[in-house]
């Protein structure tokens, strides 16, 4: 079976102009991960997670501590989290994208969404992005299968 | 090419390609020791037997100790509880953290203090607004200064402990007391030059810093007694190990053996965080300086500065302070310990004198040398980039304006010190 028969079809996809705040509205109201960012032509440039965002907002010396939890208020988080919304997704997407041509099998994509722990592998025909693929998707797929 | 020639241009490489840090030092230092086996200079057995076990035993069990114990969250805890005596005070949080650092530092490796260290710094200083640079820089220097005051502070300690024979009382008894003093002053230092940012108003701010709850830092209690335990039963150890007649690895060893036992963690895991690139390098170190030390390198340069010093313990003191001072700012400390020690050994045999003083100023001069540059110390590297992954960028002429200074005077006390105690 081809990726083509298994992938999300919906294109919900950002530029890489698009300020945070908005990619978070519409994670948040598709309930997805992840997005593709594409340019004019649609072709796949980055990748941004809800993981990018959340390390994004946290302050420089979070990635640093051992535990973080005596922190006490969420002032900190608030504060870089105001400061990044309006800041465009390029700032803070993965640009070493990896992605699947429509035509390629089920066990090779299984094997890159896996191995490579991605959240989202867009789908593409010819370099333009025509789905995606998640892990949830494709188990499902794998326990619908007959 | 003869081998003395051969030998020279080997370990002069070594330590030019160690202190570049453009390759691996491990690999620059396994090469070097390779080399002397490849080209007959060292037989294998030779060089097998160069390796000092007791130091390199004592690092791995401190290693083991060390990973264990941060895992509790017990440097974190002492660190917020310290930092909230300063109650709003810029200036005392500089000393409390430096202090606290120090005293860290004198029983944890440097690097580890700084990791462990700087973070809170940082988060204390965003709650209030201020840059965090002077006290990082401050925590750089205290960790270089609190690793001088024990055997098993800094690496250049360990290797003259088991070279001459020096417990680790001897070390509490004529190093930590001055060590003390210069961790003291260090803060005073550092307040003369970032007086502005020492004068800032925090009361206000400083709310947020009273909010943190150093008990949540604690992440396993039942870790962290037997930890403890463990860890002040084998500090009490060291207090009368050569009474005992036990070698400091070997009371390393079993501490870390028992915390081991008692704490039912795995070993593969703990073993995973034992440093064994730093190791190899003191095994590679060892070899080389074996391989130097055969074709009679060492003892011309023995005989040379028993000759400038014309026999004299100050002057002989003296020059091993201030040339190590100086050269251990700019390479590193560990390959400069390991080439002096046969160095000393050999000053002791060509004459009547007792070497303790001559110890303890090639410790000073190679840990306090260590604040001289950023390059000079792992810990200066791993503290400048925590603070540039902030986007605090410390440049080497920014380092150098103020860590030079405190090189100096450091050394300079250095001097009164071991003239006074020593030497009058």
């Amino acid at each position: 079976m081809k990726i083509k028969e298994v992938m999300i079809l919906d294109l919900t996809s950002v530029s890489a102009d698009t300020p945070i705040k908005e990619v978070v509205k519409i994670m948040s109201r598709q309930r997805m991960v992840g997005l593709p960012v594409v340019d004019n032509d649609q072709n796949v440039i980055g990748i941004i997670t809800e993981s990018d965002i959340t390390k994004a907002c946290l302050p420089g010396y979070y990635k640093e501590l051992q535990n973080p939890s005596f922190i006490p208020d969420f002032d900190q988080f608030s504060q870089q989290a105001k400061k990044i919304a309006h800041l465009p997704v390029r700032d803070f997407m993965t640009r070493e994208v990896f992605t699947v041509e429509e035509d390629t099998s089920r066990t090779e994509a299984a094997n890159l969404l896996f191995r490579k722990r991605l959240r989202v592998l867009p789908v593409a025909r010819e370099g333009k992005l025509v789905g995606i693929l998640t892990p949830s998707s494709l188990c499902k797929n794998a326990m619908e299968d007959k | 090419m003869n081998q003395t020639l051969m030998a020279l241009i080997i370990f002069i490489t070594t330590l030019t390609f160690v202190s570049l840090e453009k390759i691996n030092r491990t690999v620059i230092a396994l090469s070097g020791a390779l080399l002397f086996i490849l080209l007959g200079i060292l037989n294998q057995n030779e060089a097998f037997l160069a390796i000092d076990f007791n130091t390199i035993g004592l690092l791995t069990g401190m290693m083991v100790l060390v990973s264990i114990i941060k895992k509790t969250g017990l440097f974190q805890y002492l660190a917020i509880k310290i930092s909230k005596l300063a109650r709003g005070n810029i200036f005392y949080l500089l000393f409390f953290l430096s202090i606290i650092t120090g005293i860290l530092s004198s029983i944890l490796d440097n690097v580890t203090t700084i990791i462990l260290i700087v973070p809170i710094t940082l988060a204390i200083c965003e709650n209030l607004e201020i840059s965090p640079i002077p006290l990082v820089l401050s925590e750089i220097f205290a960790s270089n200064i609190g690793g001088t005051a024990t055997l098993i502070g800094d690496p250049p300690n360990i290797i003259i402990g088991s070279a001459a024979h020096l417990s680790f009382m001897d070390f509490i008894i004529n190093l930590a007391p001055f060590a003390l003093i210069l961790l003291i002053l260090l803060p005073l230092f550092v307040r003369l030059f970032y007086k502005k940012e020492m004068s800032q108003n925090v009361k206000e701010a400083w709310e947020k810093v009273e909010k943190f709850d150093e008990k949540k830092a604690i992440e396993d209690p039942i870790l962290l007694k037997k930890s403890l335990m463990v860890f002040l039963l084998t500090i009490s150890v060291f207090v009368f190990h050569h009474n005992l007649g036990l070698e400091a690895a070997t009371v390393a060893l079993a501490g870390a053996t028992l915390l081991l036992l008692v704490s039912n963690i795995d070993p593969a895991e703990t073993f995973l965080e034992v440093e064994w690139s730093t190791l190899f390098f003191f095994i590679g170190l060892f070899v080389v300086i074996a391989g130097v030390e055969k074709v009679g390198i060492i003892q011309w340069l023995s005989n040379k500065i028993i000759t400038l010093t014309k026999g004299n313990l100050t002057l002989t003191t003296m020059a091993v302070l201030w040339v190590s001072g100086i050269t251990c700012s700019f390479i590193n400390n560990i390959s400069y310990t390991i080439s002096m020690v046969p160095v000393i050994h050999n000053i002791g045999a060509a004459t009547s004198f007792n070497l303790n003083p001559v110890w303890w100023a090639l410790s000073l001069g190679a840990c306090l040398g260590g604040n001289g540059t950023f390059i000079a110390a792992a810990a200066n590297l791993v503290g400048v980039n925590i603070l540039k992954r902030q986007g605090k960028i410390i440049t080497f002429k920014d380092f150098f304006r103020i860590g030079l200074p405190i090189m100096l005077i450091s050394i300079v006390l250095s001097s009164v010190y071991l003239f006074l105690r020593y030497l009058l």
